[in-house]
């Protein structure tokens, strides 16, 4: 009977042990994150070009860029301004901001696939930044991101002196 | 549970009675006919199975974001003891067990998330970036049978075993402004 117990017992005992023999844990954590309204944007025309179809017919050329931007769904707005950072150099030719010619000037025209573009022909300035697009609340960019053009055109005033002029059109990105 | 001693004294009644009459007579300054060493078998059988201790730092993790729609991250270091049975395995998983709320910015069930494994001191860290799951269980580390944590000689040479886990969410414009959470679960097991 003793023995009887023993090899019962051992049965037992193996019967726990198997049950035992494995083991698992568990842990829980939280991710956070904040995200905020916020922008970006690239030029994809490094420089561009402005050239004249005809004799003293406009230099035009195209700039565009690509960004990406949200704004908050409360009171958020946003938009693409540009200012002429640096002026035509070297001297004798165009000029934004001193122009040989009253009524020389350097205008452009808006394209955005999100947003408002700027309406009708813009005039460029070295002295304040002028819109390119504006945005309201809540706006979202695709994932892929969106793009607008930017379509220049400059005076070609028979007074500028004949060769290259180079000038920076700066464009600055904001979302609130 | 982490291990089992189960001591099975095998003394039997009959000797332990002529213990007794044997104290008995040495007692009362008899010839110790009973000057014998006595001793008493005993058996000590132990059980260890298999075990998993699981813990993580930090506890709750904020994701940051480097610069505008540059995807937000951060690290979290698990730290586990572990033994298998040399026919076992084990293993350290994750699960996203409480989606991220508000609905109206990343998903895990869209893919938004997901981590890398790296450094880990002992076991096989996931490789490359893992998208984690709502729905199922995604690696962390595996560990062979006859794992053991702590002391080199076969067993890890660090105690507690490591392996960091860097998180990733995209930063999608398309996500509306404001502050996020998820829950997220580590599972270990051992067999």
């Amino acid at each position: 009977m003793r023995v009887m117990n023993a090899v019962l017992r051992s049965l037992f005992l193996g019967v726990v042990s198997a049950y035992v023999l494995a083991a698992q844990t568990t842990g829980t954590s939280t991710l956070s994150l904040n995200i905020p309204a916020e922008a970006s944007i690239t030029i994809t025309t490094s420089t561009t070009n402005l050239t004249s179809a005809s004799a003293f017919a406009p230099y035009t050329g195209t700039t565009g860029f690509s960004f990406s931007i949200r704004t908050s769904a409360s009171g958020g707005t946003g938009s693409i301004q540009l200012k002429i950072t640096s002026d035509f150099t070297p001297s004798g030719g165009p000029s934004v901001g001193t122009p040989p010619t009253a009524g020389d000037l350097l205008t452009y025209a808006c394209t955005a696939s999100t947003g408002t573009a700027c309406s009708g022909s813009q005039t460029a300035s070295t002295a304040a930044s002028t819109p390119v697009v504006v945005f309201g609340a809540d706006a979202h960019s695709p994932g892929a991101g969106a793009s607008g053009t930017v379509s220049w055109s400059l005076t070609n005033d028979p007074t500028y002196k004949s060769g290259s002029y180079n000038a920076t059109a700066t464009f600055t990105i904001s979302a609130t | 549970m982490d291990g089992e001693v189960i001591l099975v004294p095998i003394c039997s009644r009959k000797r332990a009675w002529r213990r007794a009459i044997c104290v008995s007579l040495l007692l009362g300054g008899v010839s110790p006919l009973c000057a014998q060493t006595l001793t008493a078998g005993q058996t000590v059988a132990i059980t260890i199975a298999p075990a998993a201790k699981l813990n993580f730092l930090p506890a709750a993790l904020t994701l940051l974001s480097s610069g505008s729609f540059s995807a937000y991250s951060g690290s979290m270091t698990a730290q586990s003891e572990i033994r298998t049975s040399p026919s076992g395995s084990g293993s350290v998983t994750l699960r996203v067990t409480s989606e991220f709320s508000p609905a109206t910015g990343p998903r895990a069930s869209a893919g938004d998330l997901s981590y890398q494994c790296t450094a880990a001191s002992y076991g096989t860290a996931c490789s490359g970036s893992v998208t984690a799951s709502g729905t199922s269980q995604t690696p962390i580390a595996a560990y062979a049978g006859a794992s053991c944590t702590g002391g080199g000689s076969g067993c890890s040479n660090t105690d507690p075993n490591s392996v960091d886990i860097r998180f990733s969410v995209a930063d999608k414009s398309s996500f509306r402004t404001g502050s996020y959470t998820a829950t997220i679960t580590l599972s270990m097991s051992a067999t």
